[in-house]
C-alpha cells in the first residue's frame, strides 16, 4: 500500500505551485490543492494502486483546477484569424519592470482558453509533450502544434494588453 | 526546403522530431537568416514566459499538516422501512382528517340558521305572514334539517 504522507510531503509543493499558477488566487488554490490530496487519501484508503503518482496528481489538479475556472468566469474567445499573422515577431515583456510584466502576463494568460492556459503552464513547468498529453487529456500528436499556435495568441493579447497599458 | 512553420520551429526548439528532420531542419538553419532569427527569438520568448510563469509563483517552501482526515464524510443513514411506510402514511391521515372535518363543518353551517338565511326562506315561501315577527318580536319559521323534515325556529 503507498504511504500517504510520503508522497503529500513529496508533492505537495509541485501540485500547490501548478494549481496557483493555473488559477492566480491564492484561497482558490489552496482549496483546490486541498482537494487533490483528499481525493489521493481516498484512493489509497481504497487500496487503488496509483503507478505514476505525479501524473495522477497534475491531472486531478488540472482537472479541478479547470472545472473551477469554468464555474467562475467565461473566457475571452480571441479570434484566431488576420491578428495571429500580425505582430508576432515583436519582444513584448523585455522592456517592462518585473510587477507590471507580471500583472501583463497573468491577465494574458487568463484570456486563453483553460486548455490553452494549461499547456503553456505545464510545459513551462517542463513536462514532455508526453506528460502533457497525459495530464491534460489532449491528443500526443497536437500537443506541438497547440503549443505552437497558443504561443503565437500569446504574443498577440501580450502585445494589445501593453499597447493598452501604454496608451 | 521551404522555411519552417511555426509548429515544425517548436518542435525543433523541444526536440521533438524525427532525427532525418532534425537534421535537414538544422541545414536549413543555417542557410536562412530568416529562419534562424525566428528561431532565436521564439526561443527568448518561451524563456521569458517560463521565467515570468514560474517567478510569480514559486514552490511553497513549508508544506502544511494535511487536515483531509479530519473531514469525516456525512454518512448515509439508512431509513426504517416503517418510517418510511410511516412518511407516506402520515400525510394522508392528516390530509384525510383536515378534509373530512372541513366537511363536516359545511354541514353543520348549512343547519345553522341565520337571520339572513330565514329572510331569504321567507322572500320565497308566501305562506309566512310577514307581520307575526312584528307582532310578537320574534321570527317563527321552518327550516329544511338534516333528515329533511321541516321544523320550526324561532329568533328573537
Amino acid at each position: 500500500m503507498q504511504n500517504f504522507s510520503e508522497l503529500y510531503q513529496q508533492y505537495y509543493s509541485s501540485v500547490f505551485s501548478l494549481s496557483g499558477k493555473i488559477l492566480n488566487n491564492r484561497d482558490d488554490t489552496a482549496d483546490i490543492t486541498q482537494e487533490v490530496f483528499i481525493k489521493l487519501y481516498q484512493e489509497i484508503n481504497n487500496n487503488n494502486i496509483i503507478l505514476y503518482p505525479k501524473t495522477w496528481l497534475y491531472k486531478v489538479t488540472v482537472n479541478k483546477a479547470i472545472n473551477h475556472l469554468n464555474r467562475k468566469k467565461e473566457f475571452v474567445q480571441l479570434e484566431e484569424n488576420d491578428n495571429l499573422k500580425k505582430g508576432a515577431d515583436d519582444c513584448i515583456l523585455d522592456e517592462i519592470d518585473q510587477s507590471t510584466r507580471s500583472n501583463i502576463l497573468n491577465n494574458a494568460l487568463d484570456k486563453l482558453k483553460p486548455t490553452e492556459k494549461v499547456v503553456i503552464i505545464l510545459y513551462s513547468d517542463g513536462l514532455s509533450y508526453k506528460e502533457i498529453a497525459e495530464v491534460s487529456g489532449i491528443n500526443l500528436n497536437t500537443v506541438g502544434k497547440l503549443i505552437s499556435r497558443t504561443f503565437e495568441k500569446l504574443k498577440i493579447i501580450l502585445k494589445d494588453n501593453k499597447d493598452e497599458l501604454f496608451d | 526546403m521551404n522555411c519552417l512553420t511555426n509548429e515544425e520551429l517548436q518542435l525543433f526548439i523541444d526536440d521533438e522530431l524525427q532525427q532525418s528532420k532534425k537534421e535537414e531542419f538544422n541545414l536549413h538553419l543555417q542557410e536562412c537568416k530568416s529562419c534562424a532569427q525566428r528561431l532565436k527569438e521564439q526561443k527568448e520568448f518561451i524563456a521569458l514566459i517560463r521565467s515570468q510563469i514560474n517567478t510569480d509563483h514559486p514552490a511553497v517552501d513549508m508544506v502544511p499538516p494535511f487536515l483531509g482526515t479530519e473531514i469525516k464524510p456525512v454518512k448515509r443513514r439508512k431509513i426504517n422501512v416503517w418510517l418510511k411506510v410511516a412518511a407516506i402514511i402520515l400525510p394522508l391521515i392528516v390530509f384525510y382528517s383536515i378534509y373530512s372535518n372541513r366537511e363536516e363543518t359545511t354541514e353543520n353551517k348549512q343547519f345553522t340558521i341565520t337571520a339572513e338565511d330565514i329572510m331569504q326562506y321567507e322572500a320565497y315561501n308566501t305562506n309566512i305572514d310577514a307581520n307575526t315577527a312584528c307582532q310578537q318580536g320574534m321570527v317563527i319559521t321552518t327550516v329544511i334539517d338534516q333528515e329533511k323534515e321541516k321544523v320550526e325556529t324561532t329568533i328573537n
